[in-house]
């Protein structure tokens, strides 16, 4: 029998990396699970133990170049060279750019993006010397589209769009497929406990207080009303692992791949203009109640 | 609303390349212009401007420095009473294959390229909030819409600064704020000579990529030999952008990233990715390409 292949996964805690976790699980890749808090791991090894399948924790921070090390190098001590890297690891930050301290934007970039980049130059070493493997970048639909109330966020997303997109081509070179999973809004932990809100997004002194409330209340109805699950998301890096030519881009869930078409179809910025006009519009009206 | 003749821009950047043209141009268009430089460009900048016949305010700032550009801003609006636009030009390349980028490179692009623009960016807000009229002009690049090879630490920042831009547009506009996002293809200005940020492992001979890097680097050269776009064109452009009634999000600047950006933005992901991660791989697995460059590293590299 082929031994199964070694697939790293980040911030396996909750969400969409549990849901990774536990799918690549079950369909037979060796899953080490990485998180920042161990304490944090009973869900996966209640749901493992419900799936009858095994995983191995690991305790890995993005932020922190030693855990990373150390982890990677556990890593590879038990399964030789690493198959699979699936970067998952990441946080919100919600509130309008003014109210958002640069402190709390460097945090994010801290973990969504040079974390990010830090796990990746830790695997890609082993990869390349071995001419194979796979790199997954999960991204997010506020990686191809801006929205109000999460700017930072959107350019952390940006941003691994863009280094995904580098990072295929180099890859590629050494025999080392990269591809970024664009996942639509997904009803997960990040838009409760982890939502990230601003310090000062909510302060009344902010000129944007209403806009950013009414904001939220749209955005927790659009959470509420999602089709797309962790589950579709797991699936799709599955595919990116799998495939024999994987996708540099794949898009999960019809709602964001219908906006983005949309904004393929329509000539010039008409996309932009009606998209911003549409959000600012609901900003105005309704009642300024915040959810969550 | 500010009359037109007190109008004032705050370029940073000024010193070099896309910024000085820019600056120079707007002040022969009438704008009140404040440019920031880096230590030792004043004399040079000084000598452009009287040549043109225009008036530079020349400001010594260091966008990394949050409250460098703060006190910047400060006095254009001590000294003008209100500051019209911010072009966000200060940027800086990073050149190497990522294995090869150190995690200092890439952090010192960022604090440039992305953080930079973001504290220039919070310090003009309340200003332009309180007059009801603004307009914030990033100079992005070709390389904000499409990552290239070797530049995985310069287009991440770029991606960045675009997601950025497309939020803070939407967050804005109620307050007469707008955005634009000014994407020039590859010009030959000291960004690419001089300040062309090679990272130190991708010139060692040890380095595993070593051999795609120099072919790259010499496609790039081939390109800017040829390229016709000039920093003026840019310049032109992010005029546009302040004086339009009705600024567009984003102007691409040359021909040929326009065309490469249109199928992007209109063709199928897959469609385009495939092609794309073909075509360049092809270029630079190219034996062609290969015997005039394996040999030599680039012309700007240091030998």
């Amino acid at each position: 029998m082929m031994t199964s292949r070694a697939v790293l996964v980040t911030g396996a805690s909750s969400g969409l990396g549990l849901a990774t976790a536990l799918h690549l699980a079950c369909r037979g890749f060796r899953v080490l699970a990485t998180m920042r808090d161990l304490t944090r791991r009973d869900e996966l090894d209640r749901e493992a133990a419900r799936k009858g399948v095994a995983i191995e924790v690991l305790q890995l921070d993005v932020t922190d170049r030693a855990s990373i090390e150390s982890a990677v190098s556990i890593a590879s001590e038990r399964c030789g060279v690493l198959y699979g890297l699936v970067n998952n690891a990441g946080v919100q930050l919600r509130g309008y750019f003014e109210d958002v301290a640069d402190d709390e934007v460097r945090s994010l970039f801290e973990t969504n993006v040079f974390g990010t980049m830090a796990v990746t130059r830790a695997v890609l070493p082993q990869m390349r010397k071995a001419g194979r493997g796979r790199i997954v970048i999960l991204t997010s639909i506020g990686g191809r589209i801006g929205a109000p109330a999460s700017s930072a966020y959107c350019a952390s997303k940006f941003a691994l769009e863009g280094f995904g997109e580098s990072l295929a081509l180099e890859a590629k070179l050494v025999g080392v497929d990269v591809s970024l999973v664009t996942p639509a809004v997904v009803p997960t932990d990040i838009w409760g406990r982890n939502r990230g809100v601003a310090r000062g997004a909510t302060s009344p002194a902010s000129p944007n207080r209403a806009a950013y409330l009414r904001h939220e209340r749209l955005t927790d109805r659009v959470v509420a009303h999602a089709a797309t699950t962790a589950m579709d998301v797991a699936r799709a890096v599955e595919a990116a692992l799998t495939e024999k030519k994987p996708r540099l881009r794949r898009v999960v869930g019809r709602r964001a791949a219908c906006l983005l078409s949309a904004r393929k179809l329509l000539p010039g910025e008409l996309f932009e203009r009606l998209y911003a006009g549409t959000l600012n519009r609901l900003a105005r009206r309704g009642p300024e109640t915040a959810g969550a | 609303m500010l009359r037109h003749e007190t109008r004032s821009v705050l370029v940073t950047g000024a010193g070099t390349g896309f910024g000085r043209s820019t600056a120079l141009l707007l002040a022969a268009r009438g704008f009140r212009v404040y440019g920031t430089i880096e230590p030792g460009q004043r004399e040079d900048l000084e000598k452009a401007a009287l040549e043109r016949g225009v008036t530079l305010r020349i400001v010594e700032a260091d966008v990394r420095h949050r409250d460098s550009v703060a006190s910047a801003i400060a006095t254009v609006v001590g000294e003008s009473g209100g500051i019209f636009g911010l072009v966000n030009n200060a940027g800086v390349g990073i050149r190497g294959f990522f294995e090869d980028l150190s995690e200092g490179e890439i952090r010192r692009a960022f604090e440039v390229n992305f953080f930079g623009v973001l504290a220039a960016t919070r310090a003009v807000l309340p200003h332009m909030r309180a007059q009801g009229e603004g307009r914030i002009v990033m100079m992005s690049s070709a390389g904000g819409r499409m990552a290239a090879l070797t530049l995985s630490g310069y287009c991440s920042g770029k991606f960045a600064v675009e997601g950025f831009s497309e939020s803070l547009a939407i967050e804005t506009a109620p307050f007469g704020i707008k955005v634009s996002v000014i994407e020039p293809g590859v010009v030959k200005t000291p960004h690419f000579t001089v300040n062309r940020g090679l990272a130190k492992a991708a010139l060692d001979p040890t380095s595993p990529y070593r051999v795609w890097f120099h072919r790259h680097e010499r496609m790039v050269d081939a390109i800017l030999e040829t390229g016709r776009i000039t920093p003026e064109d840019v310049a032109r452009t992010v005029h546009r952008a302040l004086t339009a009634r009705r600024p567009r999000l984003r102007y691409v600047v040359g021909w040929r990233p326009k065309l490469l950006i249109a199928l992007r933005r209109r063709l199928p992901d897959t469609w385009l990715d495939r092609a794309y991660v073909r075509e360049t791989l092809r270029l630079v697995s190219d034996p062609a390409s290969a015997e005039a460059s394996d040999s030599e590293a680039s012309a700007f590299a240091p030998s």
